[in-house]
């Protein structure tokens, strides 16, 4: 069986065959959960230390074990291919190089929660891995994978659909995915009560990301001791990333927690390759709503709960490197374009701060900055951070903070630079 | 220019089993054959008929997801991607590139209705960097000067079917 998500899969394997995945140990998973049982499945999965590959990063096994432990027929299975996290196109090529991988986890899901229907949540922005899911799923029902009596059991009764999402960052926090499901704008919803307990259709719900469940595949198949030895002690075995930016080799590599530094993923022939066009500026890791960090951090561990960021340099496995033609302003003022422009608007600290932080940020940016912008850029952050309802709000203090910590001298200079248009 | 016909919409709910759930895709289809990609009013009303929605249920969804549109938008599309990996590696050059060639801002469609340019945030290829989406089709390190061939031929191409329709009619 293999035991990485994609470092078996050849350059010219059709893993969009079902054959092809069977071959190299695909659904040896799904069988062994049928074996073992579901609380054995989910005690699997907590000591293999998976840990959420969405962005957030919560214990998978914990969250098993809460939709587990609440009463409620039927509960849903719900994938999030919402990718939307600019930088990031890890889940893209995991649905091109390893879709059955996805799948096999959501049947597993199934499987442990007796559920009767899962959903991935595809992005509308994908059309093509839309398509390979769609065709994937039908292999499976046809191999009897899917659909009624699953690998002949009786009773195991499961079907997998794809819903396709409408272009909408936020559709990819959990609750207005499930909204946006339902046919809805797709907004978030006010937490608690959680999805575990009220979820799609005001059912029991169990939401994670693509290679989250691809994850669950690997470990259930290869043990939760081995997959943990595959990682550190802070998560298990690998980890999905997209390198992208100045670098010499873009693209999606696979590494291990804790193996390798920053350093070694953006300058090592295998990863990044080095930076081009220039210097080493700096690398915002994990997303846009992820931190921003300057040379000083190049040697903190690619890890969860690394010194530097806490693990927020995860999140969804973006690394995004800036050589130093890049002014910092610039780039967070790009950043909070995004914010702006998507921000659902539901609540009124992040409907208007995200604007009000994007004027701050393009004055600096344009040399018409106030003198006590530098301070207002904080205080609205913290603000917006604070008061808002979902992640999407929260988080703009991370790249924002992180950028003054770092650099706190580009700011200044900001303040006193020639105006260059009006 | 005619919108889609109640025939061409009905096919696309069948397609779809007139399931809500798939009411994005349903709507995105009735785009992609509508010559200006947008979902008309009488399109609207009867998906939510179908669906048992309100028409204005229908636009809040509309008008809430960037990738449908309430109002004509074009009969071709360029989409500038418009997130760091992109901007920082030239797709910021593109956007004034756009506008210079067609005399119109981001967002905006061209008078003759042939054509809108938008900046977008990422849709995944940053490896490419810059990225640019003409008609769904994705075009990688796309520079100026590529980009100003694009758009020229786009606008030919546009024009040669426009005609070809007035000579129909
Ligand atoms: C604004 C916003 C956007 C998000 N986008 C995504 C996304 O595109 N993909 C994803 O898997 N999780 C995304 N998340 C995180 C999800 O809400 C959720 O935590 C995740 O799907 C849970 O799965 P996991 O535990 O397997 O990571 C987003 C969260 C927020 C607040
Ligand atoms: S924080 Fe922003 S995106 Fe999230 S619910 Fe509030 S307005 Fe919407
Ligand atoms: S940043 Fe342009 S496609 Fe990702």
């Amino acid at each position: 069986m293999y035991d990485r998500l994609l470092e078996h899969v050849g350059d010219d394997a059709d893993q969009k065959q079902l054959s092809v995945y069977l071959s190299q140990g695909g659904y040896e998973g799904l069988r062994r959960a049928v074996e073992v049982g579901p609380d054995a499945v989910i005690e699997e999965i907590s000591t293999g230390l998976v840990r959420g590959r969405g962005g957030a990063a919560y214990p998978t096994g914990r969250k098993w074990g809460q939709l587990a432990r609440i009463e409620g027929d039927p509960k849903y299975i719900v994938c999030n291919a919402d990718e939307g996290e600019p930088g990031t196109f890890k889940d893209q090529v995991l649905l091109e190089k390893n879709p059955y991988a996805v799948i096999e986890g959501m049947t597993i899901a199934g499987r442990v929660f007796g559920s009767p229907k899962g959903i991935i949540y595809v992005r509308g922005e994908y059309p093509e891995e839309f398509g390979i899911l769609r065709s994937c799923l039908q292999q499976a029902r046809e191999a009897g994978l899917l659909g009624h009596d699953i690998l002949g059991i009786e009773g195991f009764d499961y079907d997998i659909d794809t819903v396709a999402g409408g272009g909408a960052y936020v559709c990819g926090e959990n609750s207005a995915m499930l909204n946006s499901i339902e046919g809805k704008p797709g907004r978030p919803r006010i937490k608690p009560p959680h999805l575990a307990e009220v979820g799609l259709y005001g059912r029991p719900t169990l939401v994670n990301n693509v290679e989250s469940y691809a994850a669950v595949t690997l470990v259930v198949a290869n043990g939760g001791e081995y997959y943990r030895s595959q990682g550190s002690a802070n998560g298990g075995g690998t980890k999905l990333i997209s390198i992208c930016g100045h670098v010499a080799h873009p693209g999606v590599f696979e590494v291990p927690f804790g193996r390798y530094t920053l350093r070694e993923l953006i300058w090592s022939p295998e990863f990044g390759g080095g930076v081009i066009g220039g210097d080493f500026g700096f690398v915002h890791c994990g997303g846009h709503s992820g931190p921003i960090g300057f040379e000083n951090i190049l040697d903190a561990p690619y890890d969860y709960d690394d010194a530097w960021s806490g693990g927020k340099a995860i999140g969804s496995g973006a690394i995004v490197v800036m050589n130093d033609t890049v002014d910092i302003v610039d780039y967070l003022r790009q950043v909070m374009v995004f914010f702006r422009k998507e921000s659902c608007g539901k609540c009124t600290p992040c409907r208007l701060g995200t604007t009000r932080v994007w004027e701050v940020l393009d004055r600096l940016a344009s040399g018409r900055g106030e003198p006590d912008d530098i301070q207002r850029l904080r205080t609205t952050t913290e603000q917006v951070h604070k008061l808002s309802a979902c992640g999407l709000g929260q988080c703009i203090d991370v790249p924002i903070l992180s950028a003054l910590d770092g650099a706190g001298p580009a700011f200044e200079a900001a303040l006193v630079k020639e105006p260059t248009r009006v | 220019m005619t919108d889609p016909t109640r025939d061409e919409v009905d096919e696309i709910l069948a397609r779809w089993d007139h399931s809500r759930e798939h009411i994005l895709s349903i709507l995105q289809d009735i785009q992609h054959v509508s010559p200006e990609h947008y979902v008309s009013r009488s399109a609207a009303a009867q998906v939510a008929e179908d669906l048992g929605m309100t028409v204005t249920a229908m636009y809040e969804i509309v008008t809430f997801y960037h990738m449908l549109h309430a109002t004509p938008h074009g009969r071709h599309s360029v989409e500038i991607c418009e997130s760091t990996p992109c901007y920082f590696q030239g797709g910021d050059a593109l956007q004034s590139t756009a506008a210079e060639r067609l005399g119109i801002a981001m967002d905006e469609v061209t008078e003759d209705g042939a054509l809108c340019v938008e900046t977008v945030p990422c849709f995944g290829r940053c490896a490419t960097a810059p990225n640019v989406r003409i008609d769904g089709a994705v075009h990688h390190r796309v520079s100026p000067a590529v980009l100003r061939d694009l758009i020229d031929r786009l606008v030919a191409g546009d024009r040669a079917d426009q005609e070809q329709v007035s000579q129909h009619v």
